[in-house]
């Protein structure tokens, strides 16, 4: 327990000298007028008009990305699923899921300007980001079901229905959930990443007009805030698969 | 025979991809499409066909910035996973790289790169560093720290100074976890150049895709999104494959 607190005491440590080198290194100008202190990135949140616009942005950021990651989810669940029961379908699904994670997402972007529109473009990235992390964790947690377990369902003549759904899918809870844990920070970069393609709003757009009008905190303060909300994510989603762990793993 | 099973392995691995493409060419032949709206399969292909000169040179710029950025990007993850290894200090960072490689995406610090070095491939290079970096350092420290006891107790028991342990015992064992976080960051670094490249206007696929669109030369732009596509797989199969052939080589 003691250990315990003096590494946290020593990151902790670590943490507020970093911050404390940053302050410096921006306020000295080591790293040039496009690295400032980090009071001025929050200095922009004092100002009200700022704080609306940031308002207004992380909820359609974050609104979109929900969107988004339920649609992502879904799809991957569906085709796990189905690459798991129809094993003729296994190999080409695989193909097509690493071949859509391979393809830069920006360069879907006209694409789905086209197909979806400017305003979903933002989530149909988010949903393409999302679906591999989950799809990978899913199929592979179904494939690798216990031995023992399987062997048992065997013995005791349970039928293939009866062993998928009593070992196999709880089995694979965990692994599932740990794929959304990963999936739910590239859900939000998808939609970042879409929102570049001409959404109206998000957080994507003022990264963007910040870098064109060279307003250098603003900048900073819209990525400190798109990591927040990735995180953020991530977060959540760690608590829910530590939940779904306890309750599923074995 | 062998060409039947040639197909059936290929019809196994590809059928989902071809009926994605089957869909798209479906789709444009029934709609319509004028090809500046969407192009069909077919003229995206012969665009890559008759300009293969361009999209090479493009190419080429894409891939060896990716390439270079994810070497030493993982390399200086790996050295400072051994100097954690080695002094202990630094592996309190472990734990918080790794929530970095899964929670913080480093493509939001185009912008911030491009504004603080300029456009230039430099920058590029940093960015895809930056982002090999960070699951290259987890992935190797992870390994260095599952090295099994005996390993020490041998080196101990020959009274190995430091510098012995880490050739003989701690590069050898973070070999095959180096290689590992290079073949999964390969897709990735070619992402991160063409938004790279997108957003600032630098030489490559990312630039002949902005400035395609902006000539509404959709068979250009798909074109470069597929070569993206193309050349992110290919690099992910190299790397799989010098993994392969050394980790064998060493076990």
């Amino acid at each position: 327990m003691a250990v315990d607190r003096f590494s946290v005491l020593f990151r902790l440590l670590g943490a507020v000298s970093i911050l404390v080198l940053w302050e410096i290194a921006g306020r000295q100008g080591w790293l040039g007028t496009s690295f400032p202190p980090l009071s001025e990135i929050f200095g922009v949140f004092e100002n009200a008009t700022s704080r609306r616009l940031f308002a207004r942005a992380v909820s359609a950021t974050l609104y979109a990305s929900a969107i988004a990651f339920v649609i992502g989810a879904l799809f991957a669940l569906v085709l796990a699923l189905l690459s798991f029961t129809q094993p003729w379908s296994e190999r080409g699904l695989d193909t097509m899921a690493s071949s859509l994670y391979a393809v830069p997402t920006i360069s879907f972007g006209p694409v789905f300007i086209l197909l979806a529109g400017p305003a979903n473009t933002a989530i149909v990235l988010g949903a393409l980001s999302t679906f591999f992390p989950i799809y990978v964790a899913l199929t592979s947690a179904l494939r690798f079901a216990p031995r023992g377990y399987d062997d048992l369902a065997t013995v005791v003549g349970a039928s293939r229905q009866k062993s998928f759904f009593l070992l196999k899918l709880p089995h694979a809870v965990p692994a599932f959930v740990d794929g959304l844990r990963m999936g739910a920070p590239a859900a939000v970069l998808g939609v970042i990443l879409g929102e570049w393609f001409g959404a109206s709003r998000g957080l994507g757009i003022v990264i963007i007009s910040s870098l064109q009008n060279v307003r250098i905190s603003q900048l900073w303060a819209a990525a400190c805030l798109s990591i927040a909300c990735t995180f953020g994510a991530y977060v959540l989603l760690t608590v829910i698969y530590r939940a779904a762990y306890r309750r599923f793993a074995w | 025979m062998l060409t039947l099973s040639i197909l059936r392995y290929s019809f196994s691995h590809l059928w989902a991809l071809a009926l994605l493409f089957l869909i798209w060419q479906a789709y444009v032949t029934i709609q319509d499409f004028n090809s500046i709206v969407l192009p069909s399969p077919t003229r995206v292909f012969g665009s890559i066909f008759f300009e293969l000169d361009i999209y090479a040179a493009k190419t080429w710029k894409t891939l060896w910035v990716s390439i270079l950025g994810l070497l030493l990007g993982s390399f200086i993850g790996a050295a400072f996973a051994i100097l954690g290894w080695v002094s202990v200090v630094a592996s309190g960072m472990v734990s918080i790289s790794a929530i970095v490689v899964r929670s913080v995406p480093i493509v939001v610090f185009v912008p911030i790169l491009a504004a603080m070095m300029g456009y230039t491939t430099t920058m590029v290079i940093t960015l895809v560093a930056l982002m090999s970096f960070f699951p290259s350092f987890v992935m190797v420290s992870s390994g260095l720290s599952s090295l099994p006891p005996a390993a020490h107790d041998v080196a101990q028991v020959y009274g190995a100074t430091k510098l012995r342990k880490l050739l003989y015992i701690a590069l050898p064992a973070s070999l095959p976890n180096l290689l590992a976080s290079i073949r999964l960051s390969a897709s990735r670094a070619i992402l991160a150049t063409m938004v790279a490249e997108f957003l600032t206007g630098i030489d490559g696929l990312g630039t002949l895709f902005l400035l395609a669109r902006a000539d509404l030369d959709s068979e250009v732009a798909l074109g470069a999104a597929l070569v993206a596509a193309a050349a992110a797989l290919a690099l992910y199969y190299v790397a799989d494959i010098i993994e392969t052939s050394i980790v064998e080589r060493l076990s």
